[in-house]
């Protein structure tokens, strides 16, 4: 047993999908923009301007909160968070303090289920640019809505860490609510990492609270994070780097480091000696909301079926592979269209339609990126396809060869080439062709005797060939395995 | 002369042909030249020159007979309202070389109706305090005795109009500044209820009870003006949606039916005999003319001090956060300083803020600090809750109050430095209208030792138009209104019996005494 358990929660800034920032109409597009373009009165912070709240980051914040099982406040509003820093227009950055709009949510990944404390509305602050001897403001990105989740401190390693990170990136795309794109800074992860003793401190309504005399150990809050992957490494070093500290009877401090990829160490940035006085105030310029439940409901129905629900769906109703499943959903677009295409499908259908479309589809999709799809029309090949295969019309192979005419051309006629390519599953005809070819492959017809049942798959084959794909692989099987047993 | 007609007269003067927008503008001018070095109203005056273009616009406006009744008429802009290409300093140092790049809605409202905003007037810095003598630039004087200071914060604006070198201004009020300056002044001046005119483009004081309002000659001008700056403002999110009301149309003429309050706790506060006189009689001339008289139990007023107080300065300490030096402003020289925070403390310190700004942020940020704001900030916004409850049950019983605008009659120069407490005072009656959002008019009511008085009315939320209707009734019968300040020598020792009424005489104020030194002078 480990001496210190690793302590972790996280701080997830996104950025939602705007057109225009968080209180004022400048674009917020702001990536590799000519700096100080995009920018107004309110914005720059200048005298006598207000903000004006944008209705839509309000929607994405109750659709994500929806997705991530939250509870949407019905009272929200907004609060002044004051510090100095010339990223800082105004000397106070709009954000939520004691009424963030989603709260008390949580994510189940596998067996686990990890809570989510809060997500608040904020605005982003300017970026700056330091050179040698004087540093430059990019107004820019001052006042770009971002999204704040703070979860509970509940995770005891660095994987889960990084498993709940991915998947909310994943869930925010998913719903449409962020591009969460770590390297445009679209998201942003910070996590709190705090070494304890084992059985010294116990963990209750999402504090963690010393046991006794013992004294709990600081938190470290890591930052830089640029890509999703670095989390567990980030994480791994700290804990790995404060058990040292500890073992060797130093002391840890409070402090935010900064993660350094190529080094794949922290280093210190800053030291947290006590807790900052932000000297929240409630934001006069910005009505408090209430948020009625019929806008709730509302935003509930435009909330897609998330992949988690449809994973369950397609593995437990439809008998999917979960493997098959899994490489369905990952790809979010791929996803939808997947979802369109089968909607009028029966539940026993979507398993073939899923091998279909994994297989001959994302094939046809990656090879040409940038075709797009007539999701109306593949809704009526994918019905058609799986009707004739589940009646047996027609086999896998040539459902496949079907599919990719009909992608290659749209105007191909599939419900005709289906009745063309009618299988056969004339039992005395096929007899007569299987005894055809035991009798030209003494070869595999002696290894299945001597029990490599493998070798029927040989047998099969020539059959296929002789029929140009049209014999009913299920029935051929069954006449091989009849005639060579008895 | 024409600088000392109301709205409606130089509107129909221009309609009538009778002079030109360019003429009445030039008579503002030249009454500001003349008499500016005595009362200090202006701290930017605009050049006929630069004037020209809107002149002519209004002036073809009225000839196309494309006009409102605001159209070619001067007024003044209390230097906090934002205007774009013009300095806008709010009398801070802080600001000095400040020139927006955009405009704010009152001032942009204005300007689309055609008035012309010929300068920017003084005020207490930032609007903190009731004198303008925390003004970073000058001290404006009430123009009945150039010893005394106008009142504030839109101090510059009561003594512009007052002076007659505008037909009217716009103020701003958080707890008062339109009211007191308007009553130090012998003008009238309305605050409309919170969010009835937009803050878009004024620099903020207390985000939360910051009010702009017109100041005017008379109740019929300020109907005017109101009718053009109200109204719901998609800039300004605290601003009502609500429909605003035709004010300019006032055709009340009798009190009769109306039921006004007097809030016992409010008259018996300590105030000057004269000013205590003067109510009494506006209280039976209002009775006079069909109002039955109802006293009120009303909250103490010190309450709303306390809350007011507290709310004010928390807001200040953070609206002014902003001023850091860094994207306008006060710059001082970045060498000096070693870190960001040395060179934001310079800006800030340094030739920037004055002694009252800095004060309040002080204070306001002890009363935010983690440990203290459930003491005072938490607690102060729950008294606020009682105040507009203890309001609401009032104006159960009656339609309208009033009270005396402010306590005293202007104060001496030098008065309000002593007393950091001493707007705080100043506007006792107006700072529980200010924490309950409420409208409130205040009208000259006499005069005590040459010095005008003020009658505030106020009602409940929205209720401008009775504000207004009642105060009309008042002044259509009273003349308090229609005197006019000598300036000059002496003009301490001048008043109401020396006052000249310029309709019935149709001369000028005296203007021999213009060459003498004014009273006082600039900090």
């Amino acid at each position: 047993m480990k001496k210190y358990d690793l302590i972790v929660g996280l701080e997830i800034h996104f950025e939602p999908r705007t057109n225009s920032k968080m209180f004022c109409r400048c674009s917020a597009d702001f990536w590799e923009k000519e700096p100080n373009t995009q920018t107004c009165p309110v914005c720059l912070g200048m005298p006598g301007a207000l903000p004006v709240l944008n209705g839509k980051a309000v929607e994405l914040a109750i659709k994500v909160g929806l997705a991530l099982n939250c509870q949407i406040a019905e009272y929200t509003k907004f609060d002044r968070k004051h510090y100095f820093y010339p990223d800082l227009p105004k000397g106070y950055q709009i954000s939520q303090y004691d009424k963030p709009i989603c709260y008390d949510g949580h994510l189940v990944i596998g067996p686990k289920t990890f809570r989510i404390q809060r997500i608040h509305m904020e605005e982003d602050v300017a970026k700056m640019i330091h050179e040698n001897d004087y540093s430059l403001i990019d107004f820019n990105k001052s006042g770009v809505p971002l999204f704040e989740l703070v979860t509970y401190p509940e995770f005891r390693n660095g994987q889960d860490a990084y498993d709940f990170a991915r998947r909310l990136r994943h869930i925010i795309r998913e719903v449409g609510v962020s591009k969460a794109d770590m390297e445009k800074g679209q998201m942003r992860c910070e996590p709190n990492i705090s070494v304890q003793e084992h059985g010294r401190y116990g963990y209750k309504d999402g504090k963690i609270w010393p046991i006794g005399d013992y004294k709990l150990n600081p938190k470290v809050e890591v930052k830089n994070i640029a890509s999703i992957s670095f989390i567990k490494k980030a994480i791994e070093y700290e804990y790995s780097r404060q058990v040292d500290i500890l073992k060797n009877g130093g002391k840890l401090i409070q402090e935010t480091r900064s993660w350094n990829n190529e080094k794949g160490i922290t280093e210190h940035q800053r030291a947290k000696e006590s807790a900052e006085d932000y000297r929240y105030l409630p934001d006069p310029d910005i009505p408090p909301l209430r948020i009625s439940r019929e806008l709730v409901a509302k935003i509930r129905s435009t909330l897609p079926i998330l992949s988690d629900q449809r994973k369950k769906f397609y593995v437990e109703e439809c008998g999917v592979r979960e493997s098959t499943a899994n490489a369905i959903l990952e790809d979010i677009k791929f996803a939808k269209q997947f979802l369109k295409i089968t909607e009028n499908l029966k539940a026993s259908s979507v398993n073939i339609a899923a091998n279909l479309a994994l297989g001959t589809l994302k094939e046809y999709i990656n090879e040409n990126p940038n075709v797009k799809l007539d999701t109306t029309l593949l809704k009526s090949v994918f019905l058609a396809l799986t009707d004739a295969l589940n009646t047996e019309q027609i086999n896998f192979n040539t459902a496949r060869e079907i599919l990719k005419a009909t992608l290659k051309n749209p105007k191909t006629n599939f419900e005709q080439l289906i009745k063309t390519s009618t299988q056969t599953s004339n039992s005395s005809e096929l007899e007569n062709l299987i005894n055809k070819v035991i009798a030209e492959n003494p070869k595999p017809v002696a290894d299945y005797k001597s029990g490599k049942t493998a070798a029927i798959g040989a047998i099969i084959g020539k059959i296929m060939q002789k029929t140009k794909g049209k014999a009913n692989a299920r029935l051929v099987q069954e006449l091989i395995v009849k005639i060579l047993e008895s | 002369m024409l600088n000392f007609l109301t709205i409606t007269e130089a509107h129909r003067g221009l309609i009538a042909k009778k002079f030109t927008v360019f003429e009445l503008v030039q008579s503002c001018l030249d009454r500001i030249k003349v008499t500016d070095s005595y009362v200090n109203s202006f701290l930017t005056v605009r050049s006929l020159e630069e004037l020209m273009p809107e002149i002519k616009h209004a002036q073809k406006r009225i000839d196309s007979g494309d006009y409102t009744r605001i159209t070619g008429i001067p007024y003044s802009a209390k230097d906090l309202f934002c205007t774009e290409g013009i300095r806008t300093t709010a009398s801070s140092k802080i600001l000095e070389d400040f020139y927006p790049t955009y405009e704010s809605t009152v001032t942009q409202r204005l300007k689309e109706a055609g008035a012309i905003m010929i300068g920017k007037t003084n005020l207490d810095e930032f609007a903190h305090g009731s004198s303008t003598e925390t003004s970073a630039y000058k001290i404006s004087r009430t123009p009945w005795d150039t010893k005394r200071n106008a009142g504030g914060s839109s101090g510059g604006s009561g003594s512009s109009v007052a002076a007659h070198q505008c037909i009217f201004s716009v103020g701003t009020s958080t707890a008062g500044s339109i009211q007191n300056p308007s009553s130090m002044c012998g003008i009238t001046g309305l605050k409309g209820t919170y969010g009835r005119v937009s803050r878009y483009g004024v620099i903020a004081m207390g985000s939360s009870l910051d009010s702009p309002g017109p100041m005017c000659k008379t109740v019929e001008d300020t109907a005017i003006v109101l009718e053009i700056i109200a109204g719901y403002d998609k800039k300004d999110s605290t601003t009502s949606t609500r429909k605003i009301e035709s004010y300019s149309n006032l055709n009340r003429d009798t009190l009769r039916g109306l039921r006004i309050g007097v809030p016992k706790s409010y008259i018996a506060t300590e105030m000057q005999n004269g000013v205590k006189r003067n109510t009494l009689n506006a209280i039976e001339k209002l009775e006079e003319l069909g109002a039955k008289i109802v006293e009120i139990d009303l909250l103490k007023p010190d309450y709303a001090t306390a809350v007011y107080t507290i709310l004010c300065r928390s807001e200040v300490s953070s609206n002014l956060s902003r001023y850091d030096g860094i994207r306008y402003g006060n710059q001082p020289n970045s060498e000096n300083s070693t870190t960001i925070y040395e060179y934001i403390k310079k800006a800030r310190s340094e030739n920037g803020f004055g002694l009252e700004a800095k004060r309040r942020i002080m204070t306001g940020t002890f009363a935010l600090s983690v440990g203290y704001s459930k003491k005072y900030y938490e607690q102060a916004q729950k008294v606020r809750t009682l105040i507009i409850e203890d309001f609401k049950k009032a104006f159960k019983k009656v339609d309208i109050m009033l009270s005396p605008t402010t306590p005293n009659t202007a104060d001496l120069i030098g008065g309000a430095l002593a007393n950091p407490l001493y707007g705080e005072l100043a506007d006792i009656f107006a700072c529980g209208i200010a924490v309950a959002g409420l409208p409130a008019i205040t009208v000259p009511s006499g005069f005590v030792n040459g010095l005008p008085t003020g009658l505030q009315l106020f009602g409940p939320h929205f209720s401008e138009k009775l504000c207004l209707e009642v105060a009309k009734v008042y002044q259509d019968n009273t003349e308090w209104h229609r005197k006019i300040p000598q300036l000059g020598v002496n003009s301490a020792k001048r008043g109401i019996d020396k006052g000249q009424k310029f309709r019935s005489s149709g001369s000028l104020p005296n203007g021999k005494s213009l060459n003498s030194n004014p009273a006082g002078g600039d900090k």
